[in-house]
């Protein structure tokens, strides 16, 4: 008898599309997010958060524009969150801040 | 009750026994600004020591989102008020710092003391087995969901949070140790290391009760309970890898974020730390005091550390690493040339480095942090083993790859 691959399950049946994530709360299901108070007034996380961000890689010799870029990318879920948020103006704003104000390129007088 | 001096706390407390001591003391520093929760280290534990029949629950290490959850649920909440009710509103910090008593003097009472009415060695509780569900419950089942721009859809907190690794602390005064009605978990003289011996354990589960981090972990199809064993044959360097010299756990070793910094400290006879400033564990800890101890209130002075995230309400971290949290945060936001450097030992070798040095190097940059300038020098750190040996040479600057946005998700 030779080998033979097992059919791959079916994810999305075009008649039938599931999104577990639409579906009604219960309360009961120990699985869904409770919401959680934070009593911090004038604590803003999201700005805390994104200038650590911005000073941990500038550390490590990020430049300018890589830092930035990473707030673009989704796939860097925390600095995207507060890039979206707060939008670009604001993170770049923080770079700013850490970095100094982007300065036009110095030449050497000649031409 | 023997009374035994607990630095982290400021003051003498009560425990089973009298310090007996080690000579070395594993410790380890987290850096949780560093952590993006990649479980990589909970992968290298369950890897390393599932591998055979009778070691198929020997996975310990577990990285967890504060403030929704945690492994088991809410461990550390639970404990908390444990103490509280014991004693309401009493649990506060005094005093002023000295080099002996770096975060003051804990007024409260820790886990033993709360139990002196009890009639157990310490408070505690026993998880239900829903509550060992989900290591990571709540980072990955948020109720918001957010469309990305690039089509995906992922699950997203809409305040702070931070992840907490955690592993055995190996404490000096161990809860678990205190709680064994068999005598069956020990500490290690030659390296702190706690282990239950699986040939004395009867399962009666007193250190999953009375361990505030709960850390041991009861198995049913043996009957007996079974905890973090620190890699102990890399610590001891009988590890093939480690031409005899010792290693740092797996769960230390793989961090691709490079959070993580383990080692030994030496102890003094009378169960001190021994003053040793070029030991990086002990330059950091105790030297700068960037890194603290997780719940020092609780009492059993545990020995892994952690960076504080900078993000988080100063109230919240004062009660999850004590009264030293400003000062180690304003030492990590602003270190010095020494402690720039001796962050780049994290993760730079699997072998444990027992002493650095540090050759200055030239000023690279300048940014503004706090709003003041911050001058970054391209130092070098040296870190050397037992012998004197240089087992690694890192520089603040180091050499960077990008990988094409291409190619992000690739080997």
């Amino acid at each position: 008898m030779t080998w033979q691959p097992l059919p791959l399950p079916v994810r999305h049946d075009p008649g039938r599309e599931v999104d577990g994530s639409a579906k009604a709360v219960e309360a009961a299901d120990p699985y869904q997010a409770t919401v959680v108070a934070l009593s911090t007034p004038g604590h803003d996380g999201g700005a805390a958060m994104a200038r650590t961000f911005v000073e941990e890689f500038a550390r490590m010799g990020w430049p300018r524009e890589r830092i930035a870029r990473m707030f673009r990318i989704s796939r860097y879920v925390a600095a995207h969150a507060v890039y979206r948020a707060r939008g670009p103006e604001f993170v770049a704003s923080i770079i700013d801040d850490v970095l100094g104000p982007v300065r036009a390129a110095q030449t050497d007088g000649e031409g | 009750m023997p009374q035994v001096p607990n630095w982290q706390l400021g003051r003498d407390m009560h425990y089973r026994f009298e310090d007996a001591g080690s000579e070395w003391q594993f410790a380890a520093i987290f850096n949780i600004n560093r952590c993006l929760a990649c479980q990589t280290c909970s992968l290298a534990c369950k890897s390393t020591w599932t591998f055979s029949e009778g070691q198929e629950d020997m996975w310990w290490n577990n990285v967890e989102t504060k403030p929704y959850g945690g492994y088991p649920h809410h461990w550390d909440v639970k404990t908390l008020d444990l103490v509280e009710q014991a004693n309401p509103g009493g649990q506060t910090w005094g005093g002023s710092a000295t080099t002996d008593a770096p975060y003051g003097t804990y007024d409260g009472l820790t886990i033993f003391e709360a139990a002196q009415q009890t009639g157990q060695q310490a408070v505690g509780y026993l998880p239900a087995d829903e509550e060992w569900t989900s290591p990571n419950i709540h980072e990955d089942s948020p109720v918001a969901r957010v469309p990305l721009s690039e089509g995906a859809s992922l699950p997203e907190h809409q305040t702070w949070f931070f992840y907490l690794q955690r592993i055995c602390n190996h404490c000096s005064y161990p809860a678990c140790v205190a709680a064994c009605p068999r005598n069956a978990i020990y500490k290690r003289a030659e390296d702190g290391i706690v282990l239950i011996d699986q040939e004395r354990c009867r399962g009666y589960r007193k250190c999953v009760e009375q361990c505030p981090y709960k850390k041991p972990m009861y198995r049913a199809d043996t009957r007996t309970s079974e905890k973090c064993i620190a890699c102990y044959p890399r610590v001891e360097g009988s590890d093939p890898l480690s031409g005899g010299r010792p290693m740092e756990t797996r769960c230390m070793a793989v961090c691709p974020g490079q959070i993580r910094l383990q080692g030994l400290l030496p102890i003094d006879e009378d169960g001190t730390w021994r003053e040793e400033p070029t030991n990086p564990l002990y330059y950091l800890i105790r030297e700068e005091q960037l890194a603290l101890p997780l719940y020092p209130q609780f009492g059993t002075q545990p020995n892994v550390y952690y960076i504080p995230p900078r993000w988080v309400p100063r109230g919240y971290l004062r009660q999850m690493f004590g009264p030293g949290v400003d000062r180690a945060l304003a030492a990590y936001e602003r270190p010095s040339r020494t402690a720039q450097a001796v962050l780049q030992l994290f993760r730079a070798s699997q072998l444990i480095v027992y002493s650095f040095d540090v050759i200055e190097g030239d000023k690279i940059f300048e940014m503004n942090v706090g709003g003041e300038p911050f001058e970054v020098y391209n130092d070098t750190v040296v870190g050397y083993g037992q012998d004197g040996e240089e087992l690694v040479r890192v520089s603040v600057q180091e050499e960077q790859f990008e990988r094409s946005s291409q190619y992000l998700n690739t080997i």
